[in-house]
């Protein structure tokens, strides 16, 4: 066989197949229009492969010339199709270039199809044979028309087209489509290269060759093929991942610990993985409906998560809920579910989505250790309080020696003749005020030293030191230590639990004067305050005492202490405690003398009235 | 008692302690007065009368016991009732060892409390007529010659005539008159009195409170 018909026959098969490929390719997945487009381009190359096969063996002008006006209509779709690719695949061309472009072939096309004379050629005298490629093809003889410039301008316009197109879409801040290298420009520039050159040879008469422009425009189809690869590379590696993805979800959900379900909501069928089931103790058998689910919750929390699905309907549709589940056993099982709302249009939950953990061990776990927070918190709260039982004994003592020595001043005042009735009227008034302040000093401390569960209620941290304060008075007097207390009014409250929010004090306190046990008693000042601090509320404590160690932080360790006979739990005790509010407390060294610790924790959403 | 109500001094930074003592002691006819701190009591009590101090122990800034020390420092000689709270037995000892009158502990029975601060009363009283005493002899000691002076510490120190006229170079018979103008302007009859009289002077301020 001839090499020419062997070249462009294989050329025009390979392009018919790839085509065909590409065009399959868009039927699966209409949404992949750069495979349209490149079908078009290499059904159109194949096209114009059989006519320049056929142009090379035409042996009148005039045959020639027909065949050469059709070259041009294959052309003109070819280019059309690069654009079209090139907008699809891209999206970053300019539409004017677009627009000229089309509006340029078209006019070559009507050109090439005006009575007379073709585009190229004014007219063709002849046609000669020559040898190519070992072989006798024809070629025309003719003179060249003026209008060559203009295929001239539209390769430069496609040159420039797909270049701007390529540096846009590098400069575009876009990773996902920075992947698309533009090899589209290289074919595009190898294609206008040898295309041009072909037709100056061609038209002008440098030299006796038959057009290839086929050939080159199989540069054009293999960048296009490349882009296109690698995108189908591309998805076959996500798809790999989403079956490795969905294969690992499979394990969890089967791992008994979680599940996942979908929730049609209209039909109020819920569809759960088979972990599920298990999960909230539903049968195999059983349809589900929401109701179902619900009537396995603890009677406790039903009413919470029902508020919360009514809730996420309402809102974003997102749903997150903690709840009980009844089991055969004691304890119930905690759960952890997350889901998410889909609507439609009109704004009508359709379904839900989402996933349910089974949490009962981390609850445990957390409830274990608050135990033994609470366990702790109590012993710490007993060795203080006994480091303060004179000063308790005094703030019990002190309203009754009040009542007393009133009393008796009473009897003494009744027993005058006449008797002072005024003064009797007031030492009442004070004996029950006394009496009040003893009940409260009793029921402060029978609450200190019980052995309790954290109770979480808002409190005013000024009140907390209001109470630590007093409970204390009587042992930092005696000690010569004297408080200074500035607290602004409006703070607002805080969540947490008063006695042991009083606990950390109270060991700051006692902390601060032992620190200044040494040094002259004028000099012992605790200086407490209390301030907001952003969402927190903040409370410090100075002392005027020697200081802190450089490694601040050492203090919050267990074990460590600077008392003979201490135990060296408290701060550490303070910080989990402090923790457990959900608070930080951390200590300094000011500029000046002494020990500074702070106590932040988040305030309420309730302002203070 | 004298027909001018003895004083009774309250140190206690409780101020419901403060007024209820205040009370009772003003039932009883004393003439109680108030302070909320040692400080404050330095400004406002007069050393010219007879009067006791009830003092609180455990107060801020300055204790019982520290307080008690500035007293003495600064020569004021006012018997002290401590009022302690509850069971605070070292301190209570350390107290009278210093010199308190009496210790009490709150909450305190008045008959206690009456008892105690007229002791103390008692006390300072007695303070008063020695110190009153002790001055009237400082004023005739006063009153002899130097010479005088010498005879009677060497007479009060058991020296006879004869030995003291030998001491300063002199003739017994002058001695004799010394020694007679010595008795009489010290008011005294007895060379015991006499002895007693200097052994009063020696002692000062030593006369326990």
């Amino acid at each position: 066989m001839n090499p020419t018909t062997v070249i462009w026959s294989a050329a025009a098969a390979s392009c018919v197949t790839l085509a065909m490929v590409h065009l399959l390719s868009w039927c699966w997945n209409r949404e992949s229009k750069a495979s349209l487009w490149f079908a078009g381009t290499a059904l159109s190359v194949a096209l114009l492969a059989c006519i320049e096969s056929a142009m090379m063996r035409a042996q009148e002008p005039a045959g020639f010339l027909a065949l050469h006006r059709w070259g041009h209509v294959a052309f003109f779709v070819i280019i059309l199709c690069i654009v079209g690719f090139v907008q699809s695949y891209y999206r970053t061309g300019r539409w004017w270039l677009v627009w000229s472009l089309i509006g340029l072939r078209l006019l070559i096309l009507v050109l090439a199809f005006v009575p007379g004379p073709t585009f190229n050629f004014r007219e063709i005298t002849a046609m000669e044979p020559v040898v190519f490629l070992g072989e006798t093809v024809m070629t025309p003889r003719g003179t060249p028309t003026p209008w060559e410039f203009l295929g001239n301008a539209s390769g430069i316009l496609l040159l420039a087209f797909v270049i701007d197109a390529a540096v846009r879409l590098q400069r575009r801040d876009d990773s996902g489509e920075k992947r698309r290298t533009p090899v589209m420009a290289v074919g595009v520039v190898l294609f206008i290269l040898s295309c041009t050159v072909n037709g100056v040879l061609i038209h002008q008469g440098k030299a006796q060759v038959p057009y290839f422009i086929t050939l080159s425009f199989l540069f054009v189809i293999a960048a296009m093929k490349f882009e296109l690869s690698r995108d189908m590379l591309h998805a076959a590696r996500l798809a790999a991942e989403v079956r490795e993805n969905a294969e690992s979800m499979r394990l969890a959900a089967g791992a008994g610990e979680l599940a996942l379900w979908r929730w049609d909501i209209p039909r109020d069928r819920i569809w759960v993985s088979p972990g599920g089931r298990e999960l909230y103790g539903i049968p195999s058998e059983q349809a589900i409906g929401i109701q179902s689910v619900l009537d396995t919750l603890h009677e406790d929390d039903r009413e919470t998560v029902s508020e919360l699905i009514t809730r996420a309907f309402a809102g974003s549709g997102a749903f997150q809920a903690v709840y009980r589940v009844k089991t055969s056993r004691e304890v119930p099982r905690w759960i952890s579910a997350r889901g998410k709302t889909e609507f439609a249009p009109n704004g009508e939950p359709v379904r839900m989505r989402g996933v349910s953990v089974d949490i009962t061990s981390r609850i445990l776990a957390e409830q274990d250790a608050a135990r033994h927070r609470d366990e702790l918190a109590h012993l710490s709260r007993v060795t203080t309080l006994n480091e303060l039982s004179g000063s308790l004994a005094h703030e019990i003592y002190q309203p009754l020696a009040i009542i007393l020595s009133n009393a008796q001043a009473a009897q003494r005042l009744l027993a005058r003749t006449p008797p002072d009735l005024d003064e009797v009227r007031e030492i009442l008034v004070d004996i029950v005020d006394e009496d009040l302040r003893a009940g409260q000093v009793i029921e402060r401390l029978r609450s200190l030293f019980k052995r309790g569960q954290t109770k979480t209620t808002p409190v005013f941290l000024n009140e907390i030191v209001d109470e630590a304060v007093a409970l204390a008075h009587h042992n930092l007097a005696a000690r010569g230590v004297t408080t200074k207390v500035s607290m602004p009014s409006g703070l607002p409250q805080v969540m947490g639990d008063r006695i042991q929010l009083q606990q950390v004090l109270l060991n700051l306190l006692l902390n601060a004067a032992d620190a200044m046990s040494l040094q002259a008693p004028e000099t012992r000042h605790i200086h407490l305050s209390t301030a907001r601090s952003g969402d927190s509320v903040r409370l410090t404590v100075r002392d005027e005492g020697p200081g802190l160690p450089d490694d601040v932080e050492k203090i919050f360790q267990p074990f460590n202490t600077s008392k003979p006979g201490g135990l060296g739990l408290g701060l550490a005790i303070s910080r989990s405690i402090v923790a457990a509010h959900g608070g930080r407390i951390w200590a300094e060294n000011p500029p000046a003398r002494g020990a500074v610790f702070h106590i932040e924790i988040p305030a309420t959403n309730l302002e203070a009235a | 008692m004298s027909a001018e109500p003895d004083t009774i001094y309250i140190v206690d930074d409780e101020p419901g302690m403060r007024k209820a003592l205040c009370r009772l002691l003003r039932a009883e006819g004393f003439d109680a007065r108030a302070f909320a701190s040692p400080r404050e009591f330095l400004a406002g009590y007069d050393a010219q009368t007879i009067a006791c101090l009830l003092l609180d122990v455990a107060m801020p800034e300055l204790d019982g016991m520290e307080f008690q020390q500035i007293l003495a420092q600064r020569g004021l000689r006012i018997p002290i009732v401590f009022l302690t709270a509850h069971g605070d037995i070292p301190m209570s000892v350390r107290a009278v060892k210093a010199g308190a009158t009496d210790f009490l502990t709150k909450p305190v029975n008045d008959a206690d409390l009456l008892r105690a601060v007229r002791a103390a009363l008692k006390t300072a009283a007695r303070l008063a007529a020695e110190q009153w005493a002790h001055k009237a002899l400082a004023t005739r000691h006063a009153t002899l010659t130097p010479r005088e002076k010498e005879v009677m510490a060497l007479v009060v120190k058991g020296m006879l005539n004869k030995q003291i006229a030998a001491h300063f170079g002199t003739g017994e018979q002058n001695i004799k008159i010394h020694r007679s103008r010595v008795m009489a302007k010290m008011g005294v009859l007895s060379l015991a009195d006499l002895v007693r009289a200097a052994e009063r002077l020696e002692g000062g301020n030593s006369a326990g409170v």
